[in-house]
């Protein structure tokens, strides 16, 4: 698939300037083009069975549960394996050696020998070997607070307090979700061969799914078995409120810098969106759908809690736009142009947060022009090398294209402040600080304004000496360029892509990176532990397995806590 | 052992940076040699031999010894023809493009068969490619014709020790006519012919070369202490 360039309504699309910047993609939110939801469609639409065909759990809920999907073209299994995790094991780092459930995602069947050895492999994670017939490998731990909570209420017959789900949304938290190929598993090219898993990360996040079922399941067998004359199973509205939370750190940041023409395709696709959505003639029915999504996300907003600082400002000032917003909007007059006034009030009146959870709102819209640019996002990565290019066209292309990496001050410590690397320690990446710290000699290669400056000068000079040269004359003389001049030929032809921030800048906030990519996943109930560290929830407010079949509105983005009739009084 | 494609491109990929190749490097070698690996070329072993010759790696600029509108004939003075496969290829395809075909010639270099993965990402330019070179003991021929990711390759052994300008490697490109490896002669005989794609699921590989490949990725690491532990990940990383 091509990647979509400058040309395709291009006019139509925000500045790339504003849609990469660093603070604009970290105040991302979840939208009708996030993974969860493209796979949840897909799932409703095309009735997929999930069938349990094994449930060996003892009281404590320790043992083997293995799920068996039926799509239309193929079927798959589940497998989970949920053990005892001392509690001084249980990290949610990637240094951790142990969880309290571990899963597969397989093709096919899985057969005795197989379960035997996934039994000894899958608890290991990093540490286990896998076969192509293993699609997904992940773990979670066990949000133990909820855990106890849910398992008293339920065990007395009773409804959990819905405000532990508000506060946190899970029973589970996963700390990492493996696919292509990582640990022998299957390559992502695998997937391509069937409709079910060809969108990046759908196969990983409807593992993440079945796991959020498991949850349901396992709680309730759990209740059953400490109190089996009162026990009552988790009230649906409930259900759909529980999700499954994700602990993530620096892992997940160098992916945006490694994957820019991955990072095009999903930009370029919730740009063209919006510009699609914008350009919708508004009426009646549209404005008011647009206000009670309005309304239902600011109460999903104020139902989000955080301890961190920032966040909660952020959030805090968020809420307010929104106020402001709604107040602007219900003084309109409906007609064509409105959703194109409500951009431009919006672009100018309220902050980055709310400009990006308006986009979020639109895109809800317009379901016949959004949903089919959720199956275009994906694309075949690589740079190939324009070797004809001439010197001064290679210039003009850096000059005008990266601009903004030529006009960092990079001699400044302060920009050169940290470096990223990889430690020893089960190479989990991390932050270092150069001045301060040993490691930086091998540090990754996260710079791309540094790399593009040094480039630009270098071209430069030889440019001087044989201005009538081509770029792989240039390479051949200065060899150690050619990555970067291949990335930047290649990012040249995309419209979006390239994170416009120096990494190693003092002021760099790594968890912008990080929000930027789980929006995309879909997740909700952003809740940073620090500007490297953040929890998510996903899949709060979608279809149980149990509604898959049935009348499907798809619209259970920013979900709001059900108000139950006999929640448990004390908590 | 078998292993997943991402898993040959990570491995290489960090294995190269170990030793101190660039960035660019690194990521042509990491598709290169899956793209070997795939092909049933055995990338890894190629990989492994190719290690040996590279703790002496120089960064030196490539010498062009001479160039016109169908030729090219570069010095890689010693280093691994990753450092210019690209430049040569690609330069190679556009003269051939242009001027219907082409022959580049890349002396003094080695990891020789490496380029054959790169070709594969010229295989829609509707161009023919044959490759060859020789070492001590063999000449190696493979041939990729128009539209085709996958070489068809023979390896022939040579009656007496190679001679002369023997760490080339050479690579005529065509649109027009696609030459075939001779099929018999007197003083040859083909002794290996890979042409079959390697079968999905998994790609097999030498446990003791995967090992070693390992240890050499393990040069990009950071020796992890307890302040790296506590605040290169976000302090309060481990909250409960």
């Amino acid at each position: 698939m091509m990647s979509h360039t400058d040309t395709d309504t291009s006019s139509a699309l925000r500045p790339t300037a504003r849609v990469m910047d660093l603070e604009r993609l970290g105040s991302h939110f979840q939208s009708r083009l996030s993974f969860v939801r493209s796979s949840m469609r897909r799932m409703m639409n095309e009735q997929w069975r999930i069938q349990r065909t094994c449930f060996d759990l003892d009281a404590e809920g320790f043992g083997t549960a293995i799920y068996r999907i039926d799509t239309a073209s193929a079927h798959y299994h589940c497998v989970i394996f949920s053990t005892y995790l001392p509690p001084e094991k249980r990290s949610d780092r990637v240094i951790a050696d142990q969880w309290d459930v571990s899963f597969v995602l397989l093709a096919g069947d899985v057969d005795e020998q197989q379960l035997a050895d996934l039994r000894r492999n899958v608890p290991l994670q990093e540490a286990g070997r896998f076969d192509s017939r293993v699609l997904v490998l992940s773990r979670a731990n066990r949000s133990l607070r909820n855990f106890e909570r849910f398992l008293e209420a339920l065990a007395e017959g009773c409804q959990p307090d819905p405000r532990q789900l508000a506060e946190v949304g899970y029973l589970y938290r996963t700390t990492a979700v493996y696919g292509n190929g990582k640990f022998g598993i299957a390559d992502f090219s695998c997937l391509q061969g069937t409709a079910d898993f060809t969108q990046p990360f759908s196969a990983q996040m409807f593992t993440v799914y079945l796991l959020r079922h498991f949850s349901i399941e396992q709680i309730e067998h759990m209740a059953r078995a400490r109190n089996p004359q009162r026990a009552v199973g988790l009230d649906p509205a409930l259900q759909r409120y529980l999700g499954v939370g994700n602990s993530t750190g620096l892992g997940m940041a160098p992916f945006l810098i490694n994957h820019p023409q991955l990072v095009n395709q999903w930009l370029w696709a919730r740009e063209t969106a919006l510009a699609q959505v914008v350009a919708q003639a508004a009426d009646l029915p549209h404005a008011q759908r647009f206000q009670a999504l309005l309304l239902r996300a600011r109460r999903h907003l104020q139902q989000t809690s955080t301890e961190d600082q920032r966040q909660s400002g952020i959030d805090q000032q968020t809420l307010a736009d929104l106020e402001q917003l709604a107040e602007w909007f219900a003084g309109q007059s409906v007609n064509a142009g409105l959703w194109s006034r409500l951009q431009a009030w919006a672009e100018v009146n309220v902050g980055t947060g709310c400009q990006e959870l308006l986009v979020s709102l639109l895109l809800e819209l317009y379901p016949e022009q959004v949903d089919p640019l959720a199956e275009q996002m994906s694309v075949n990565e690589g740079f190939r090398l324009n070797a004809e290019m001439p010197l001064d066209e290679l210039c003009d292309l850096i000059e005008t294209k990266y601009r903004w990496a030529l006009d960092y001050d990079l001699s400044d410590a302060e920009a050169n402040h940290f470096f990223w690397y990889r430690s020893a320690e089960k190479e989990e990446p991390r932050l270092g600080e150069r001045a301060m710290e040993p490691g930086a000699e091998k540090e990754m290669q996260l710079g791309i304004a540094h790399n593009i400056q040094r480039c630009h000068r270098a071209l430069l000079a030889y440019r001087e000496q044989h201005p009538r040269q081509l770029t792989a004359h240039f390479l051949l003389a200065l060899p150690q360029f050619k990555g970067t001049v291949c990335r930047l030929q290649g990012m040249a032809r995309c419209a979006f892509g390239e994170i416009r921030a120096n990494l190693m800048d003092r002021g760099m906030l790594p968890i912008h990176l990080l929000r930027c990519k789980l929006a995309f996943f879909g997740a909700g109930k952003f809740d940073p532990k620090s500007s490297r560290w953040v929890r998510i929830t996903l899949f709060q407010g979608a279809p149980l397995v149990s509604e898959i079949g049935q009348p499907f509105p798809d619209d259970w983005n920013f979900a709001v806590m059900p108000e139950l009739t006999n929640a448990a009084g004390a908590l | 052992m078998r292993v997943s494609l991402n898993e040959i491109q990570v491995i290489c990929r960090k294995a190269f940076e170990g030793i101190g190749f660039a960035p660019g490097d690194c990521d042509d070698a990491a598709e290169m040699i899956a793209r070997l690996q795939q092909q049933g070329l055995d990338g890894i072993g190629a990989l492994k031999k190719a290690l040996d010759f590279l703790h002496d790696e120089v960064d030196r600029p490539i010498e062009t010894c001479y160039e016109d509108a169908t030729q090219l004939t570069l010095d890689a003075h010693g280093q691994s023809v990753l450092r210019c496969a690209a430049q040569a290829i690609e330069l190679g395809v556009g003269k051939a493009l242009r001027g219907g075909s082409a022959l580049i010639r890349v002396r003094h270099c080695h990891n020789r068969i490496l380029l054959l993965g790169y070709l594969a990402r010229c295989a829609g330019e509707g161009l023919n490619f044959c490759v060859y070179w020789r070492d001590a003991r063999q000449e190696l021929v493979a041939t990729f014709s128009a539209g085709n990711t996958h070489p068809a390759l023979r390896v022939y052994d040579l009656p007496q020790p190679a001679q002369g300008d023997e760490q080339s490697i050479n690579v005529l490109i065509s649109r027009h006519f696609a030459l075939l490896p001779r099929l018999s002669a007197a003083d040859a005989a083909p002794t290996l012919e890979f042409s079959q794609p390697a079968a999905a699921g998994g790609l097999q590989v030498n446990d003791e070369v995967w090992a070693q490949l390992k240890k050499l990725g393990e040069r990009v690491l950071v020796e992890s202490t307890e302040e790296s532990r506590r605040r290169g990940a976000g302090e309060g990383s481990d909250a409960r």
